[in-house]
């Protein structure tokens, strides 16, 4: 539940956005229908109608007041000018337009509209004291009173039905508002609930992993301490054992009857093998902590490799394989820890001839190419099959594991090695067929190549 | 000119049949004080300026012609905070904010696309805001403020 409402909180927070959105053009659109009702009165049609209504009585007023000698006629030819003018304000612009929106009757301001033309030449006349004329003038003005007062009540009648409409629709839109003001709300509420949730969950995720985190170092620690045990309490004693056993085996303690010498090659042998594999687990774990040390100086290349074919030479023969220089370029210098090159070619060299068939040949060769110093061990032996071609250089890997009792070692050499060549921002690479023999290949920076650095890292990385 | 204006807002006072020319259209008034009265000629010799608008009562865009609103006090000239009172011939009445003719070209039109404008054509003046030139002129309140057939501005 809880997880599918983190998956859908944007979804949610799209929906009041959503919410938010409608309510605000709600909100403007009561913005301008409150414009709308705030369009002055003074211009609606009721006001206007009853300004004509009001100026109509007002005229008559005057009228009356001229009948009964109390104002000039000018003053009566002013109040229907104004009268007029009234009238002229209905028939034009958007008044007349609202007007005739409304759906009132309009007879009576056509009625007005004749009565004021028709009577227009006999009030411009009207001079000196009030006589009959201006009484039958009144006469005519007051049949029309009742006509004007329907219209205006009528006028007002529709305008403010158009008030109640506009009410309506503002009370419309404010529920509306109301409503979706609400449903923001309760998204948000929701929101917030989840984003809670979320921050929460993060928390929790966080305290895992700081847990796991203080674990994992705690593991390393203990790594760390079972190396330094293996290093002293397991190797100490071994160098004390093979020792002992070289004396025997040498007769410093008098010589021995045969099935004991015997007894004795087996022990030593047994004794040299595991020191080898305590040492290459020892250089693993460096390795892989990047703590392995790499002096690296100048080193001579060509030396090196010679040196590690003569030292393999007499493993070769037991394995009755010779070791051959195909072509060794001379004075190939690198920038290296000679001790650990070295390794890497003892780990290749006795690899090529383990692997081999009795009185087959390795061939090594040193070449330049290009910047880099390359090196080649060509053997011509079983092959490794291209599924296991990336897997070799993992620990504790060999090809057959059936293989592994009549061959002999531990299955970390490849390991170390590729290790060693890569801290040396070298490649350590691998070509192979199966009965036809491997090709491992070892690529390393010319020592007068003035490389920067971070090439040598890109190459690391791409190893 | 004073005296003369003096008498014929006298005559007009008293109610005795003056001639049309001698009418006074516009009394200008400072406070309780009376200080300009104008006919249709003395108003004619003011300057004037154009405006080109539409409002709620005319079909289209029409030009008036009158004198500024801010120019019937200039001793001492409109100030912000003062109040317009505006009076029509029917005795209606609206109040201004005197900013209005600051801020704005308010004239006080006479005549409409070049004619004078009579009584029955909302004259013989009308108070003309340039609505066409400021969109926030279109506002419904100041439709109230288009007052016509002006008789008196008061500033109070």
């Amino acid at each position: 539940m809880i997880r599918l409402a983190f998956r859908f909180r944007w979804v949610g927070a799209a929906l009041v956005l959503f919410v938010l959105t409608i309510t605000a053009l709600s909100l403007s659109t009561l913005q301008s229908r409150l414009v709308d009702i705030r369009t002055g009165e003074r211009s609606k049609s009721s006001w206007i109608v009853g300004q004509l209504e009001f100026e109509f009585l007002r005229f008559e007023n005057a009228l009356a007041a001229y009948i009964a000698g109390d104002a000039d006629p000018d003053e009566v030819k002013l109040r229907f000018d104004i009268l007029w003018s009234r009238l002229n304000i209905l028939s034009a612009g958007t008044v007349a337009d609202r007007m005739a929106a409304m759906q009132v009757d309009r007879a009576p301001l056509e009625a007005v509209g004749e009565l004021l033309r028709e009577q227009e030449a006999r009030v411009m006349a009207l001079e000196g004291p009030a006589d009959e004329e201006a009484r039958d003038i009144l006469r005519a003005f007051s049949v029309l009173e009742g006509a004007l007062h329907t219209l205006s009540l009528a006028t007002v009648e529709a305008s403010s039905e158009e008030a109640v409409r506009t009410r309506a629709n503002l009370l419309r839109i404010s529920n509306i508002t109301l409503v979706l003001s609400a449903c923001a709300v309760g998204a948000l509420v929701l929101l917030a609930g989840i984003f809670f949730m979320d921050a929460r969950q993060q928390r929790q995720m966080y305290n895992e992993n700081v847990e796991l985190l203080v674990k994992s170092r705690a593991a390393a620690e203990a790594k760390a301490q079972f190396v330094s045990v293996v290093n002293h309490e397991l190797r100490t004693p071994l160098t004390s054992i093979s020792g002992s056993l070289s004396l025997l085996r040498g007769g410093a303690v008098g010589s021995l009857e045969a099935p004991a010498r015997k007894l004795v090659e087996i022990a030593y042998s047994n004794c040299s093998r595991l020191a080898a594999l305590i040492n290459d687990l020892l250089d693993l774990d460096k390795i892989e902590a990047g703590r392995v040390t790499i002096e690296r100086r100048k080193c001579d290349l060509t030396a090196l490799v010679r040196e590690a074919i003569q030292a393999n030479a007499t493993y070769a023969v037991n394995e009755q394989v010779s070791l051959i220089e195909t072509d060794i370029a001379e004075d190939v210098h690198v920038n290296g820890d000679p001790g650990r090159l070295m390794q890497v070619l003892n780990n290749l060299l006795s690899n090529a001839a383990k692997y081999s068939d009795h009185g087959g040949e390795v061939h090594v060769s040193l070449r330049r190419h290009g910047d880099k110093a390359r090196i080649e061990v060509r053997d011509f032996g079983l092959g490794i099959p291209e599924e296991y071609q990336t897997r070799i250089f993992d620990k504790f890997q060999q090809v057959d594991s059936s293989d592994h009792r009549a061959r002999g070692g531990t299955g970390l050499g490849l390991c170390i090695a590729k290790g060693i060549v890569e801290s040396h921002g070298g490649r350590l690479g691998l070509q192979s067929e199966v009965s036809k023999g491997s090709l491992f290949t070892v690529e390393l920076d010319l020592e007068d190549v003035n490389a920067p650095e971070q090439i040598r890292a890109e190459d690391t990385r791409a190893a | 000119m004073k005296r003369f204006l003096a008498i014929a807002a006298m005559t007009c006072s008293l109610g005795a049949p003056i001639g049309a020319a001698a009418q006074t259209v516009l009394s200008v008034v400072d406070g309780e004080e009376v200080i300009a009265e104008f006919d249709r000629d003395a108003l004619s010799q003011l300057e004037t300026i154009e405006v080109v608008t539409d409002n709620d009562y005319v079909s289209e865009v029409t030009r008036f012609t009158g004198p500024l609103l801010r120019d019937m006090f200039t001793d001492p000239p409109l100030d912000r905070d003062d109040e317009l009172h505006l009076t029509a011939l029917n005795d209606y009445t609206v109040v201004i904010p005197a900013s209005d003719a600051i801020d704005y070209d308010v004239i006080l039109a006479t005549h409409i696309d070049g004619k004078p404008m009579s009584v029955r054509s909302k004259g013989p003046i009308w108070v003309i805001y340039p609505m066409s030139d400021h969109s926030e002129l279109s506002e419904a309140s100041y439709n109230d403020r288009l007052i016509w057939q002006l008789a008196k501005v008061t500033r109070k």
